[in-house]
């Protein structure tokens, strides 16, 4: 996020974060999507200059049916992280949920190319696999 | 297509996982299943209590470092920024505390078959 004169004195230590992050994880795979927007908030704050945490919480937001606020929480993080292929293949997801196709499409693309082998690309392939197959409906 | 295209109009969010998932079963996932992807989580649990002990001293006092950061914070967002912190360890904190409850049910209820 744009908190680089902004940061906390307090540096937890990797096993912490490692910790709090998979809480996340699990309250939203659980189903607990607010418990988990905490987690992803705090792990935002103390995490200011990674963008997993926004990816991680507009990933919630979407979960729980918040669409426009996954959209807009994704956007900042793009706006934060300019380029951030994994916030891109997150925004594209949210964008497909609101239905706008093209737009969607052109971020899982960038995605893919970007990190053709890592969480970003990974995560695109498989939309832009289904976006193939109902265009071809 | 076209923006607003009706071919998605079925689509919401985790319809490739439900997909994927449904392959494998039916049921819905319980903590302990959903700990297999969660390898830190995994070896707290599986850690003894002092190690368990020692990692939420750990965590209780890099609260209170934040606790104590907050009470002097005169700027809002690093205000907002600690608060968001403590939230999220005691959420986290919370959940842990859970799966160890589940944890140590079950231990009692092995123990007690035997």
């Amino acid at each position: 996020m744009s908190n680089e004169t902004k940061k906390l004195s307090v540096k937890p230590s990797q096993d912490e974060l490692h910790f709090l992050l998979e809480s996340g994880y699990l309250c939203r795979d659980l189903g607990r999507h607010q418990e988990a927007a905490d987690i992803f908030q705090g792990a935002a704050a103390l995490l200011p200059d990674d963008p997993l945490p926004v990816a991680a919480l507009g990933g919630v937001l979407l979960a729980s049916g918040q669409a426009d606020a996954a959209v807009g929480c994704l956007e900042k993080g793009l706006a934060d992280f300019p380029g951030d292929p994994f916030l891109k293949a997150h925004l594209a997801e949210a964008l497909l949920c609101r239905k706008e196709l093209p737009r969607a499409e052109e971020l899982f693309h960038q995605a893919l190319a970007a990190d053709p082998q890592g969480p970003a690309g990974q995560m695109a392939r498989p939309y832009l696999e289904m976006i193939k197959e109902l265009k071809a409906r | 297509m076209e923006t607003n295209d009706p071919k998605l109009a079925a689509f919401r969010v985790g319809d490739l996982q439900r997909r994927k998932g449904a392959r494998d079963a039916a049921a819905s996932p319980k903590a302990g299943e959903l700990l297999r992807s969660y390898s830190f989580l995994e070896k707290l649990l599986e850690s003894d209590e002092a190690a368990v002990e020692q990692f939420q001293g750990l965590c209780q006092s890099t609260c209170r470092s934040l606790d104590a950061s907050l009470r002097h914070q005169e700027d809002p967002r690093l205000a907002a920024m600690g608060q968001a912190a403590l939230a999220a360890y005691g959420q986290s904190l919370k959940l842990f505390a859970e799966l160890l409850e589940i944890k140590y049910t079950r231990l009692n209820e092995q123990a007690g078959q035997r």
